[in-house]
């Protein structure tokens, strides 16, 4: 870590996402919902598992060895997609899920992908000017929120990160995509695309005519 | 609960980006200044040493570890030269550690040396696994602070590494804690280090690094150093549209002129080398330069007379010699000098030169996997070499 907020913020994040991530797999097995109990007993779990020692240093740290900067929609949509199971209210709506799934396998792709382009085109080192990943991230937001879609919640969330430099990195593309948001985003689209592709085929072959079309013959 | 406080939320975000945008702490992505004259306080007597000198040392001794790799050399601020170097049972084990030896002007023996930092080490200051260290570069930047970057990798081979920074106010005795810099979108994996970087007179280094994840390209750091001797800020950008290209080394060539020669890895096996006309922050293409590149290391310097040395492997294949070249019309032909080591079979790679403060050069190099071999001559022995001479032992 390099110190200002980024290991407070680390701690938060992992230990808010196994806690919901705790209180869901309670709720999977039938204990009561809500129970305070369970969210009391789930609290205490997360922070003994926090810092379990494994291998010399604590489990949190692995996490983000191999993941070092989680961005801020990807951690949205874990705990928006934890909390439903939970509390039973649906933080977001389909619209707000294909914006943030759509966003996350379109920028992607884009950003890691195309180096191998090679066309000359850099599109990490334009992260790295400070008013560019600014109004960058505004432009999303403000979009966004204009249309009602709470996504913009989530990259308003990756300004205000950005700007307190909560990450360790100071690259403002790596608040708003990481590589594990990007896969599950592309993961979802291309499920997503299939199975739309494979009702269209379906629709489209009900909608045939059982026979086939009269034979017109010219004399 | 959106649709009440939307206007409410958009508020907001405005008023987070105006004063994100007001925000002066963060630096500019800006081309940097002029380079760093390299300072050349050279010696009354030393200048008058037109005897040729050539010695040759050890700078780790006989058995500290099975195998040694990857050494680095720099002149420090106090006139000493100080080489860095990893090793251990074997080039990526877990026992592999960095050290560093120094050696005192008019000595010929290195300083025992000196471990700096391991994976354990390394895993306990950057809070993170580290499954092995790798290669480092050590250099001096214009306020007299010694920098370390170096490689560690967490997952996969040489290819997952990614940069840690360390300094020293004391000349390379004691040294901080890591810092990991980020440099790549993807899990911050695969940027590598070789070579020492350029200084410019805005105080930022410009260092050469590289990527290899996929596709293997030159790259190019720039740190900004803070006042308390820390990283302030850093930037990455990204030189050549062609792949294959690794490990450049840059020589500053005088006014905003730099020249970077760069190792081949695809199948033509010729050193390629790019100019900048701007302080190195944009490049020209990098062309073949007349010289073979058996897929590994270069390194290059700017003597004080303005040709420029160069060592490198003289072969398509295999690393079995180590040659020096001489350029003097900034590295586009090469007119081949003393040949530094040749043996079949054996392997003489990965060179690092540096100059010290008496105007004699030294030359660093991994001796058959086992040792770093030091060479230290001046530029009456360098004027002296014929093209076919061996260098000898004085």
């Amino acid at each position: 870590m390099n110190g200002g907020i980024d290991p407070v913020f680390y701690g938060v994040v992992c230990g808010a996402t196994l806690w919901l991530a705790l209180l869901w797999a309670g709720t999977r097995w039938r204990v009561a919902r809500r129970h305070r109990m369970l969210q009391a007993g789930c609290a205490a779990a997360t922070v003994v598992l926090l810092f379990v020692p494994c291998g010399g240093m604590p489990l949190w740290n692995w996490a983000f060895s191999f993941c070092p900067n989680p961005s801020l929609p990807m951690l949205g949509m874990v705990c928006a997609a934890l909390w439903p199971r939970l509390g039973g209210v649906a933080v977001f709506k389909p619209a707000d899920w294909r914006l943030l799934i759509g966003f996350g396998a379109v920028t992607g792709t884009v950003l890691y992908l195309h180096p191998f382009a090679r066309s000359g085109f850099d599109l990490y080192y334009w992260g790295w000017h400070h008013e560019v990943a600014v109004w960058t991230m505004a432009a999303l937001a403000l979009a966004a929120l204009a249309f009602g879609n709470r996504a913009g919640v989530l990259f308003l969330a990756s300004l205000i990160a950005y700007e307190l430099q909560a990450l360790e990195s100071h690259n403002g593309w790596d608040y708003l995509v990481d590589p594990i948001f990007w896969l599950i985003c592309l993961s979802l689209t291309v499920v997503r695309g299939a199975r739309g592709l494979l009702a269209y085929r379906a629709v489209r072959r009900a909608s045939r005519s059982p026979f086939s079309a009269p034979v017109v013959r010219t004399s | 609960m959106l649709k009440r406080h939307r206007l409410g939320f958009i508020g907001v975000t405005m008023l987070a980006a105006w004063i994100a945008a007001q925000d002066s702490t963060w630096g500019g992505v800006v081309a940097p200044a002029e380079l760093v004259a390299v300072p050349r306080v050279v010696r009354p007597e030393a200048a008058a040493d037109a005897k040729p000198v050539f010695r040759q040392s050890w700078v780790n001794p006989a058995r500290h570890t099975p195998s040694a790799h990857g050494s680095a050399i720099c002149a420090l601020p106090g006139g000493d030269q100080l080489a860095v170097w990893y090793g251990g049972s074997r080039e990526g084990a877990a026992d592999v550690a960095l050290f560093t030896a120094r050696l005192r002007p008019g000595e010929r023996d290195w300083s025992p040396p000196q471990k700096v930092v391991d994976r354990v080490m390394a895993a306990e200051e950057l809070e993170r696994v580290v499954k092995k260290v790798g290669n480092a570069v050590v250099f001096a930047d214009r306020n007299g602070l010694v920098w370390m970057v170096y490689v560690t990798v967490t997952m996969g081979g040489w290819s997952g590494s990614a940069l840690n920074v360390k300094t020293s106010h004391d000349e390379g005795r004691t040294w901080s804690r890591s810092r990991r810099l980020t440099l790549n979108p993807f899990l911050n994996v695969s940027s590598l280090v070789r070579n020492k970087p350029i200084l410019t007179t805005d105080g930022r280094i410009g260092l050469p690094v590289y990527h290899e994840l996929a596709i293997k390209y030159p790259q190019m750091l720039w740190l900004t150093p803070a006042a308390d001797g820390t990283v302030a800020e850093y930037r990455i950008r990204n030189l050549s549209a062609e792949t294959d290209l690794i490990q450049p080394t840059l020589v500053p060539l005088g006014g905003d002129r730099v020249l970077m020669l760069l190792r081949d890895q695809s199948d033509r096996r010729q050193m390629r080398a790019a100019y900048s006309t701007d302080n190195g922050w944009t490049w020209s293409e990098a062309a073949a330069g007349g010289l073979p590149n058996p897929d590994s290391a270069v390194d290059a310097l700017r003597l004080g007379d303005g040709r420029i040395l160069l060592v490198y492997n003289d072969a398509v294949r295999g690393r079995e010699n180590l040659r020096l070249a001489i350029s003097a019309d900034a590295g586009r032909t090469w007119q081949p000098g003393p040949i530094i080591e040749s043996a079949r079979g054996k392997e003489y790679s990965y060179p690092c030169l540096a100059e010290g403060r008496d105007g004699r050069i030294h030359l660093t190099y991994t001796w058959e996997r086992k040792r770093i071999r030091h060479v230290e001559f001046n530029l009456a022995w360098l004027g002296d070499g014929s093209p076919s001479r061996e260098a000898t032992a004085q």
